[in-house]
């Protein structure tokens, strides 16, 4: 009986974070290809997404409410309420991207910084991987992608210091610039918050709190 | 749209000086499960035995207002208690078999109709103990005692003896407060598969299982209906705060 409903919620989540990574697809390919007509796929997924995250928190808050969900079935709806929340933001990071992605695409300031390309495929694989771990439950899975984060958070670094030394020297483009740099450090919550799904997922399958280092 | 199978319009009932129901107007949705919760002495087992007149036989109960079953008001002269008994089936917070074997507690209230063949009464039994899922545990033994079942097979004899009338409605009075929490989670899951061919009505003192199995709940505070709506607002945004109090448990 309850277990149904929290497969349902599962299902409805995963639906969610395909969407989610569709997006992000969307955003990073209309950056590197010029002609890809994308926005406004990105947005209708983000109107999509907004709808079933309220209707995600609506179910778990019944559920808790009516079924008094214990251990295991406890921790389940908690996670997908939390995973709920980070996946929410995770399509407002895409949509961030995305609008920079429309200012910067084919342009040369783009070719200036060829680790962005690197840090978007790290990215993209902790998201999907921390996707994977959860649907399979998988803990070791999880944790390689919390070890990951430190390699975005370099890459983030790096960027930033390149594009304050492109701006140093060329002023005319330092828009072009900024729209970059708000990619890579949307690309770097997008890592922090695959780390989160994957501490979720960690809690979920062991009942492990691994959170900022407890 | 949901049809409502039972309504009670300004229902009074007292017993003697003590007035147990106030102006008591409640709809009950046909094929729904709805949980009647509140304090000990609310007056919500008073209310569920309004539904089939159970309260008739106790002196000096004065009762006014309206409780129409069906379309037909059932405090209308003129009303056949049996047949509204056997269209509004009841069940008890403990299991009361008949000293009789585990068949003839079924088929008993058949049998005193007098209008059923043994063939017929012979399905009834069957597809009664097969809807309260006993027959699988029983079929081998139906000529044994019935008090020979476990408190959980007992309690489901009883609905499966409500049954074979095919009620419209069935009254379960704090049907698992004597059962563990095994049997209880069968007669819970029972609850839901039956609201498909009755409608039930449940007074229970355990919150959870009403937030498990209903579908509308009733929350009543001496004699007064406090509060009704789906058991999904009421109890995640109760509209009253004597309803909150009881649900959080600071009273009651």
């Amino acid at each position: 009986m309850l277990a149904n409903r929290i497969h349902e919620l599962k299902q409805l989540i995963l639906s969610e974070a395909s969407l989610v990574v569709k997006m992000l697809s969307l955003a990073i390919e209309g950056l590197y290809d010029p002609g890809y007509a994308f926005s406004e796929a990105v947005m209708t997924f983000e109107k999509r997404v907004n709808q079933i995250e309220v209707e995600i928190d609506n179910k778990c808050i019944t559920l808790i409410a009516l079924q008094q969900p214990e251990a295991k079935d406890l921790r389940q709806i908690l996670m997908i309420y939390r995973i709920n929340n980070d996946l929410e933001r995770l399509g407002d990071q895409a949509v961030n991207i995305a609008e920079s992605s429309i200012e910067v695409s084919g342009k040369k300031s783009l070719s200036q910084v060829p680790e962005l390309l690197e840090m978007k495929k790290a990215v993209n694989q902790m998201l999907r991987e921390s996707l994977e771990a959860f649907t399979n439950e998988d803990d070791e899975l999880a944790r390689k992608v919390c070890a990951n984060d430190n390699i975005v958070d370099d890459f983030n670094r790096r960027i930033i210091s390149h594009l304050i030394e492109l701006m140093k020297k060329d002023g005319p483009l330092i828009e072009e610039y900024l729209h970059l740099m708000r990619i890579a450090r949307n690309l770097e919550r997008i890592a922090d918050l695959s780390t989160n799904i994957a501490e979720s997922t960690i809690y979920l399958s062991r009942g492990k709190m691994i959170k900022h280092g407890f | 749209m949901v049809e409502r199978q039972i309504y009670t319009q300004d229902l009074c009932l007292s017993f003697g000086d003590k007035q147990v129901l106030n102006k008591v107007s409640l709809d009950i949705h046909k094929h729904k499960i709805t949980a009647l919760i509140g304090p000990s002495g609310c007056g919500k087992s008073t209310l569920l035995r309004c539904f089939n007149r159970m309260n008739d036989l106790i002196p000096e109960t004065r009762i006014s207002g309206e409780v129409w079953v069906n379309g037909a008001n059932i405090y209308a002269s003129k009303i056949d208690l049996s047949s509204l008994r056997a269209k509004v089936g009841m069940v008890f917070q403990k299991p009361n078999p008949f000293p009789k074997s585990i068949f003839n507690n079924v088929a008993f209230g058949l049998q005193i109709q007098g209008r059923f063949s043994k063939c017929e009464i012979h399905t009834r039994v069957e597809a009664s103990l097969k809807a309260a899922w006993l027959w699988d545990e029983v079929k081998d033994r139906l000529h044994c005692s019935a008090m020979s079942l476990s408190g959980g097979q007992q309690q489901r004899l009883c609905i499966a003896r409500a049954l074979a009338n095919n009620p419209e409605v069935l009254l379960l009075d704090e049907p698992t407060s004597a059962l563990d929490p095994q049997s209880t989670a069968k007669i819970e899951e029972l609850c839901l598969d039956l609201r498909k061919q009755v409608s039930i009505l449940i007074v229970t003192h355990n919150i959870a299982q009403a937030g498990r199995i209903s579908d509308y709940t009733a929350f009543m505070y001496l004699g007064d209906l406090i509060e009704f709506g789906s058991t999904e607002q009421v109890f995640t945004v109760p509209a009253d705060k004597r309803t909150e109090a009881y649900l959080q448990g600071v009273f009651g």
